[in-house]
């Protein structure tokens, strides 16, 4: 019966004469995408750009490049710049070089049992709101919190800083951006011919000559792909910085905020433009060395 | 030709008339009946219930009028409505809503809201004469009280003066709101320090002193941020709100409020209507204001929010009374600061704070 009904409706599907053109397929393919991110974003772009020009300005007046050259004469805008990309870098560093072990160990996990839990326990950070995370953070790392009293009780010492300070935003943004590490730097380990590391083994290279010249080498764009993402995301950071630096860690995404709640659109979108052209660089940079790693392998 | 068998006596006349005014009122009657939908603005916590209610209840009684319901905060909402307004003036992001004074002011500045008056809203009349607003822009039918709020556990006496947040024996103990100057004591300090709202620096001197010595803790930006502080005893007292620290207190938490010496910041509170609503959002919104302005509405609200009523038809209940913190004395020496200048100066003195407070913590 089934059978009996596919076969006309398959078949005028399957005819030539109704394949859709290239470029409508294409169109149809990228379409929403196109709409829903690209869209957006430019139309975003262009708000912003006209808000940091002063373009619209009901009155017209201060039209020009006043907002940038005040960003950019006033040396604690670069110090806050600064800051956002030191902890995004400093959080970048931390969790590749997390995300790299627990990437290698769960290529070698075969219970899939374990495997299940394992990527459970990896993405959990994904499955809660990034408010309740932030104030279940501060409960785990502030003065009295389970970590001090944890250390007070075991070494009794007194309680140490761990929150309302740089510490506990990159622990807290790590948590969060681990899993992003993970999966870019597992695909491309996945994607490493086990032979590989099993012929440099047979030839006497020792495990960790192995890892610097076999493994780490042919992986190393998985790591470079999970640094983009994992910076871009921690540069733009807003929540976990608020909530748990205390008022110590300036980043620009807060000035941003702060800006937008005085209603000083201009500056904001000035502070806003600059922080994504900083994390564009970084990934550029990082992108050239994706590159020139992997053209070097080729040659 | 047939004689007709209509005549027209007094009786007819009467019905006749009778019909056609009542058939001249369909219009209008019709109007009242099309669909209205309104967006009301509510502050989160304990301010949320008897709103909710209210606009149930009016949602019941009018089955033509939706009241879509948007809780927050005056800082993250009020960019939102103004950002709405600049992109269509006559689309505004709320019809109608619960503001502070901080946020009238700088609606004002961009012709945000319409007149409240005793006219669209008879009950404004009964708001204190102090609290009208000019040009009645706002109904300011209540007001909480800003002072200090401490850990009951740490302080055997409740402490007295704004001056304990720089004592220096509480070092490291002293937590505040992150740029919120009516209610991070900024304004406070300095007025008693000889500054004002047009002179801030006195007060900025004595917090740029106090984040180099370790005297401030951190800087908050939530109520659950506070109370987390001070309910933990790492943070032992902080300026803040009556309104917000008592709920804490009744619900077991070792916190309290108490009322510096040198008055504590009146802060009211009331309803705002907005510019761009349509004639048919305004009648539901003067509607609903004036029936959160009846007396036992306000003084629901105000048990409810731990707020002070500012009506003139509203007793308060022994209990609220007693409490010293609302004796007409602690009300008569509040600080009553220029919310409008506070709002003309936010923005530089935020640029102070960033750079002298909060980069020297």
């Amino acid at each position: 019966m089934s059978g009996a009904t596919a076969t006309p409706l398959a078949a005028p599907l399957a005819a030539p004469g109704r394949v859709l053109p290239r470029w409508v397929r294409l169109a149809l393919l990228i379409g929403p995408g196109f709409f829903l991110i690209v869209l957006p974003f430019f139309g975003a772009m262009v708000m912003l750009g006209t808000y940091s020009l002063n373009l619209r300005d009901a009155n017209g007046m201060g039209m020009g490049l006043s907002l940038w050259m005040d960003f950019a004469s006033d040396g604690f805008n670069w110090s806050v710049l600064w800051n956002s990309v030191r902890i995004a870098g400093i959080s970048t560093i931390l969790s590749v070089a997390l995300a790299y072990p627990v990437a290698a160990a769960l290529l070698r996990v075969r219970s899939r049992a374990f495997l299940a839990f394992a990527y459970i326990a990896l993405f959990s950070p994904l499955l809660m709101s990034m408010v309740s995370r932030a104030y279940g953070w501060l409960l785990l790392l502030s003065d009295n919190g389970f970590v001090n009293q944890t250390l007070g009780l075991l070494f009794g010492i007194d309680p140490i800083r761990l929150v309302f300070n740089e510490t506990g935003v990159i622990i807290a943004i790590v948590h969060v951006v681990l899993p992003y590490a993970v999966l870019p730097i597992l695909n491309t380990m996945t994607q490493v011919p086990p032979v590989y590391r099993e012929a440099a083994l047979d030839l006497g290279a020792s495990g960790w000559t192995v890892f610097r010249r076999v493994t780490l080498p042919l992986t190393l764009p998985g790591v470079i792909v999970a640094a983009e993402i994992i910076f871009a995301l921690s540069a733009s950071a807003f929540v976990t910085p608020s909530l748990l630096g205390g008022g110590r860690v300036l980043t620009l995404s807060q000035l941003v905020y702060e800006n937008i709640g005085m209603i000083e659109w201009g500056m904001a979108a000035v502070q806003a433009i600059v922080l994504l052209v900083t994390a564009l660089a970084v990934l550029f940079v990082l992108e050239r060395v994706n590159r020139a790693t992997h053209a070097a392998r080729e040659s | 030709m047939s004689q007709s068998k209509f005549h027209l006596n007094r009786r007819h006349f009467l019905a006749g008339t009778a019909g056609l005014g009542l058939a001249s009122t369909l219009p209008g009657l019709a109007r009242a009946q099309e669909n209205v939908s309104v967006t009301q603005f509510i502050w989160t916590g304990a301010q949320e219930p008897v709103p909710r209610r209210i606009a149930e209840e009016y949602v019941a009684a009018n089955p033509h009028v939706t009241i879509d319901m948007i809780a927050g905060t005056n800082g993250a909402t009020f960019p939102q409505l103004q950002a709405s307004r600049d992109i269509d003036p006559e689309d505004p992001l709320l019809n109608l809503g619960f503001f502070n004074m901080d946020a009238t002011e700088r609606g004002k500045l961009v012709d945000m809201w319409l007149p409240i008056t005793p006219d669209n809203v008879p009950a404004v009349a009964n708001i204190l004469p102090d609290y009208r607003q000019e040009n009645d822009l706002g109904a300011f039918f209540c007001m909480d009280v800003c002072g200090l709020v401490y850990n009951t556990d740490y302080f055997d006496e409740a402490p007295d003066s704004w001056e304990i947040l720089f004592d220096p024996a509480l070092r490291g103990k002293v937590a505040m709101f992150d740029g919120f100057w009516p209610g991070n004591g900024l304004v406070s300090t300095a007025l008693i320090n000889g500054g004002s709202e047009d002179d801030i620096e006195p007060a900025m001197a004595i917090y740029e002193q106090a984040a180099r010595d370790g005297q401030i803790h951190s800087l908050f930006t939530s109520n659950s941020q506070a109370q987390q502080l001070l309910v933990s005893g790492e943070v032992v007292v902080m300026p803040h709100f009556r309104g917000v620290a008592l709920p804490w207190r009744n619900g077991g938490a070792p916190v309290d409020y108490a009322v510096p010496k040198e008055g504590q910041v009146a802060f009211p509170e009331g309803f705002q209507v907005v510019n761009g609503s349509t004639e048919a959002q305004l009648d539901v919104c003067y509607d609903l204001v004036s029936k959160s302005l009846e007396p036992q509405n306000v003084l629901d609200y105000c048990q409810t929010a731990y707020v002070v009523p500012l009506m003139d038809n509203v007793d308060l209940p022994e209990d609220m009374a007693a409490d010293p913190a609302i004796s007409p004395e602690a009300i008569a020496n509040a600080q009553k600061l220029d919310y409008a200048k506070i709002a003309a100066n936010g923005p530089e003195w935020s640029r102070m704070w960033n750079r002298r407070v909060k980069a020297n913590l």
